[in-house]
């Protein structure tokens, strides 16, 4: 059929099951997102660590290489849990960025140009949409952090024989743990920021601010440190990697990320609607 | 023909105002015109229907399904254009179109086919790779009918859809509203303020005040009521004409020394006025059918709702 024939015919064909098209939305949005190269620049150098550790992890594994590199034994991290939680740390940071960066943009657009009533007018439900934003910013987050932190986790098993992978399995099981939690509360936060604030530099400062303002007030309380935000990681990735850790005790970490989830849903609940009544 | 819209009893508050109380009816026409003084409950009643806004007693049925259950359902068999500027930054049109193709479940393909399509059937397909933050206010809107044209609905909701536009813009909006009804292509739930618009497109209205259905009937119908109401300006001794048309059965009002208006009797027609006018020596100078515009229906129509309040 011609694209340009002048004349209406309704759509009479298939219509694709309905579970599938909760992927249509992160799949543009995704497409949206990587238009930029400033946002691809900054997403590649979030690899770049990722090298370095599986660069250590060779060389560990390789005494060949430290020979022709002239590197000692104490001059290569030694691949252990301390290893991992390294890891989790550094890429952490990146994820923070990322979610920085890519985050804001993909509500507040929407909120901004009213695209809301055009989405929620389709076969789709406020769930559907911002699980489908969501979950675009999870899998940009997942692709620096866990999916690379498993695979470093792998190839240092591989390397090493599959002894040392049984032994770690739990090693594995927390980088993913550790990971999610990090990337759950992240996709959470900015997406209620982006319904609550509906501006793209407003939610960017708050996700700036808000760890900030969080720790000021803990130091008011006097239970908190200065990184009261990070704290609150380090003692729920110390429970996860069976670490000491002297800090915050991770129920209260754990009590703490169950209240920010619980108000962020709350917030979403009440804020998102394809129209905004004013009563 | 089956009913699209069917209301009983339809109460829907929001915060503690009541906006639509006990709205009742069942409307079945291809175009229905919604209408109503600003704040009357339009947009209130098409957000209850797709779903945006819950009722708070009563019910709703559209295209025999009731709207609080299987709304995806529902929501695959209607088009929605809202009145306030809608898109989505970033996308090219055809690009826009296909998101939202593929949202009411299009396969990727088709999708893709049918926002090209739909672009040239809208008269855009020569800007349909451009930005949609670049178009004018005009084409907006026509993307908007884009949009809820695009999965082939059952059901168009369009919310003031000619606001903003210029004349010409304004004529082409109207002409592809009055096709894609008249073609039987769907339903067309068409609210507006401006009432020629809803006149030139629609068939049916639907008159809202303060909440509540002020009035609802077919236009065509109204103007077949009054076609047999004749305004003349008469020259010559009007009174004995207007003796004769009252022998053959009209009814007749004398407005000055030369004009009346008569209600003719069913069968009579204008060669029998100018044969009436022959017999006794009159000129008939001037002779026009009348009809109720919409816009009188319109004002007769809150006229009786103040009244009765």
């Amino acid at each position: 059929m011609t694209v340009n024939n002048a004349a209406y015919q309704p759509y009479r064909g298939p219509l694709t099951a309905r579970w599938s098209r909760f992927f249509i939305l992160p799949r543009y949005a995704l497409r949206e997102t990587f238009k930029s190269k400033v946002f691809i620049n900054f997403f590649a150098a979030c690899f770049l660590p990722i090298l370095f550790f599986a660069a250590m992890i060779y060389m560990q594994n390789f005494p060949g290489i430290r020979k022709i590199l002239s590197l000692n034994t104490e001059q290569v991290m030694l691949v252990s849990t301390q290893f991992f939680l390294y890891f989790l740390m550094t890429q952490s940071v990146a994820a923070y960025g990322i979610a920085l960066v890519a985050g804001p943009g993909l509500i507040t657009a929407d909120l901004d140009n009213n695209a809301l009533p055009l989405y929620l007018a389709r076969p789709i439900s406020r769930l559907d949409y911002i699980l489908g934003k969501m979950l675009l910013l999870a899998f940009m987050l997942s692709l620096i952090t866990w999916i690379p932190g498993l695979m470093l986790f792998f190839m240092h098993g591989y390397f090493t024989g599959g002894t040392w992978l049984l032994e770690h399995l739990r090693l594995g099981l927390a980088i993913f743990l550790g990971f999610a939690v990090l990337i759950i509360m992240l996709t959470l936060i900015v997406a209620t920021l982006s319904i609550w604030l509906r501006s793209k530099a407003g939610v960017g400062v708050a996700f700036l601010a808000g760890p900030l303002i969080l720790s000021a007030f803990s130091l008011m309380v006097t239970f908190g440190h200065i990184s009261f935000v990070v704290d609150l990681f380090f003692a729920v990735w110390s429970q996860i990697f069976r670490v000491e850790y002297v800090g915050l005790s991770p129920r209260f970490a754990w009590l703490t990320f169950a209240l920010i989830t619980v108000t962020c849903v709350v917030i979403i609940r009440r804020k998102l609607h394809a129209f905004e009544v004013v009563t | 023909m089956k009913p699209v819209i069917e209301l009983d009893d339809l109460c829907v508050d929001l915060g503690k105002r009541r906006i639509l109380d006990r709205l009742s009816g069942s409307f079945s026409g291809r175009a229905i015109g919604l209408l109503g003084p600003n704040g009357a409950g339009k947009t209130t009643l098409i957000h209850t229907l797709m779903g945006f806004h819950q009722a708070s007693s009563g019910s709703a049925s559209l295209l025999g399904q009731p709207i609080n259950r299987d709304t995806r359902r529902i929501r695959e068999r209607i088009g929605y254009m809202p009145e306030r500027d809608a898109f989505i930054a970033g996308m090219s049109g055809v690009r826009f179109l296909s998101l939202m193709g593929e949202l009411s479940g299009l396969p990727k393909a088709a999708a893709l086919e049918r926002a090209h399509q739909v672009m040239f059937y809208v008269g855009l397909g020569e800007a349909r790779y451009r930005m949609l933050e670049t178009y004018s206010l005009g084409m907006k809107q026509v993307v908007k009918l884009a949009q809820a044209l695009l999965h082939g609905p059952q059901l168009l909701f369009l919310d003031e859809p000619t606001n903003g536009l210029d004349l010409p813009s304004r004529q082409k909006m109207l002409e592809l509203i009055t096709e894609i009804s008249r073609e039987g292509h769907a339903h067309v739930i068409f609210s507006s303020h401006i009432l020629r618009d809803v006149e030139a497109c629609c068939e049916e209205v639907l008159i809202l005040k303060s909440g509540r259905i002020a009035a609802y009937c077919n236009l065509e119908a109204e103007r077949k009521a009054n076609r047999n109401l004749v305004d003349m300006e008469i020259k010559g001794g009007l009174d004995a004409f207007v003796q004769g048309l009252e022998a053959a059965g009209c009814q007749v009002a004398q407005l000055n020394q030369r004009r009346i208006k008569a209600v003719l009797e069913d069968g009579l027609n204008t060669g029998d006025l100018y044969k009436l006018a022959y017999k006794h020596q009159v000129q008939i100078r001037r002779l026009q059918f009348e009809r109720d515009t919409l816009e009188d229906l319109f004002h007769k129509t809150m006229e009786e709702c103040d009244d009765g309040q």
